[in-house]
């Protein structure tokens, strides 16, 4: 707690002035979580975050546009079988308390947060920068990173705003896809990754985790015949947290000629729990192209799911259960040249 | 698909009613174009132009017929001119429809339930792979 006080305080984020008159003043609450080290078990460290109750402000006075970008699966995955076709290795940097670095535009006031108080407890903190939890946080991260990407003369693609490319007189390429705080970035030139790392580290406090290796929950293993991307620890938890950790394995995820519909007369079954399951699959579908038909089909009876369908997505994760460690893989030493199927 | 494997999927329930099976096709032909259009955007970005037409492979002749002829009939006069994006694509060059076999369509996987052994041969065609091997 007194690490975020401080890391807050030292970064300029607000000052203690009296409420003006007519303005609300939003909550804030501390939140803790314990973060466990990669190969889990072990605890890492306690962290404590400061965060605002962003669900009581209001649109056109405490906030404008909420909304930021995100770089698509779809995206993600070009980069990689690009970078494979060429023999570029890809990395990854995460931003370190990201959100704590970008002006605020409106005018934000907050109490003072929970056994910090200082003074007078009926002043309030005027936000200059963001702060965690509040509703324009994730905009005034995005606005701030795009303008830092601009100055550096990377160039944003018009499709995909998560996309930032740089090429040199040389005609060598960085490519950059951001996605929130991470961001991954390949390319074909040592000089300008080390030039693009050191004025990142001048900008944002980040962290470089080198080679990429685990992003958003997707395991990226880069060898030598290419990248293969699969879910593996995320399945693990799918199976675990659905109590079908011991289930027997099944060698496709769904039987032929089964037919799934709307079924008015079976018995109903817990439509949350189906729904987190949905949820979880979907998800999956980052890396199992092979899932995409089962899961798209269960997940059109969310609305009342019965007997037969719980049967139908048990029987996907028990699938699920026999390919764990199954996932798509990049080959090297192929030519850059899209090709489609459609039916 | 780059190379020999997978980069983008979708697999949906068709959002129209369709009359017939060559129209049910038609409307996939289409959506699947629109995102090739993104890729192949997204590609150029990266420098990595695609000169060439990207071929979309398809079990369908009917439907490539119509992509290529601007024949309206009795049959298929009733297909939404949105859908007719897929004849300007086809004439601009920018795609390519080629027929395959049944047998060999990969997109299967996407819309039916298979047979175990064809699915696990089309699961590798995808690209995909056991990884703790």
């Amino acid at each position: 707690m007194k690490q975020e006080i401080e890391s807050v305080e030292s970064n300029y984020i607000w000052e203690l002035i009296d409420l003006p008159a007519g303005c609300m003043k939003i909550g804030l609450i501390w939140v803790y979580k314990t973060k466990l080290n990669e190969k889990k078990g072990k605890i890492e460290k306690y962290k404590a975050r400061l965060v605002a109750k962003g669900y009581g402000q209001k649109l056109g006075i405490d906030y404008n546009e909420v909304f930021a970008p995100i770089a698509r699966w779809d995206t993600i995955r070009t980069i990689l079988a690009v970078a494979t076709c060429k023999g570029w290795k890809v990395y990854q940097l995460d931003v370190k308390s990201d959100f704590l670095h970008r002006e605020l535009v409106e005018d934000v006031y907050v109490e003072q947060p929970l056994g910090y108080h200082k003074e007078d407890k009926s002043k309030v903190y005027k936000l200059n920068k963001a702060l965690y939890g509040l509703r324009q946080t994730p905009r005034a991260w995005y606005s701030k990173i795009e303008s830092y990407f601009a100055q550096s003369n990377f160039v944003k693609c018009s499709h995909e705003h998560t996309l930032f490319v740089k090429n040199n007189s040389k005609g060598r390429i960085v490519i950059v896809s951001l996605y929130v705080d991470d961001l991954i970035y390949t390319g074909d030139d040592i000089e300008m990754f080390e030039s693009f790392k050191h004025s990142m580290q001048r900008n944002f406090a980040i962290t470089n985790l080198g080679k990429m290796t685990y992003f958003l929950g997707v395991e990226v293993k880069q060898c030598d015949e290419g990248i293969f991307i699969s879910q593996a620890k995320y399945s693990t938890e799918i199976l675990e947290r659905f109590g079908m950790e011991n289930c027997n394995m099944v060698c496709n995820p769904i039987v032929i000629g089964s037919k799934l519909v709307k079924d008015e007369n079976g018995g109903e079954v817990d439509a949350s729990k189906y729904k987190q399951i949905v949820g979880c699959l979907m998800y999956l579908l980052a890396t199992t192209p092979d899932l995409s038909y089962s899961v798209c089909l269960v997940a059109r009876y969310l609305e009342r799911p019965t007997e037969m369908h719980l049967s139908a997505i048990k029987r996907i994760i028990r699938y699920l259960k026999g390919t764990v460690n199954y996932g798509v893989m990049y080959k090297k030493g192929k030519k850059v040249r899209l090709t489609s199927r459609s039916d | 698909m780059i190379g020999d494997s997978a980069i983008a999927w979708s697999s949906k329930k068709q959002p129209i009613v369709t009359l017939s099976t060559t129209k049910a096709e038609y409307v996939a032909a289409t959506s699947c174009s629109c995102q090739r259009i993104w890729l192949r955007r997204i590609l150029d970005h990266l420098s990595e132009v695609q000169k060439e037409a990207t071929v979309i492979h398809y079990d369908n002749t009917s439907s490539i017929k119509l992509s290529k002829n601007p024949i309206v009939h009795a049959r298929s006069k009733h297909i939404d001119v949105r859908f007719h994006f897929l004849r300007d694509l086809a004439k601009d060059g920018v795609i390519e429809l080629n027929h395959c076999n049944s047998q060999d369509q990969l997109a299967d996987i996407m819309t039916k339930p298979l047979q175990l052994e064809t699915f696990c041969n089309l699961r590798t065609r995808l690209g995909v792979e056991d990884g703790s091997g």
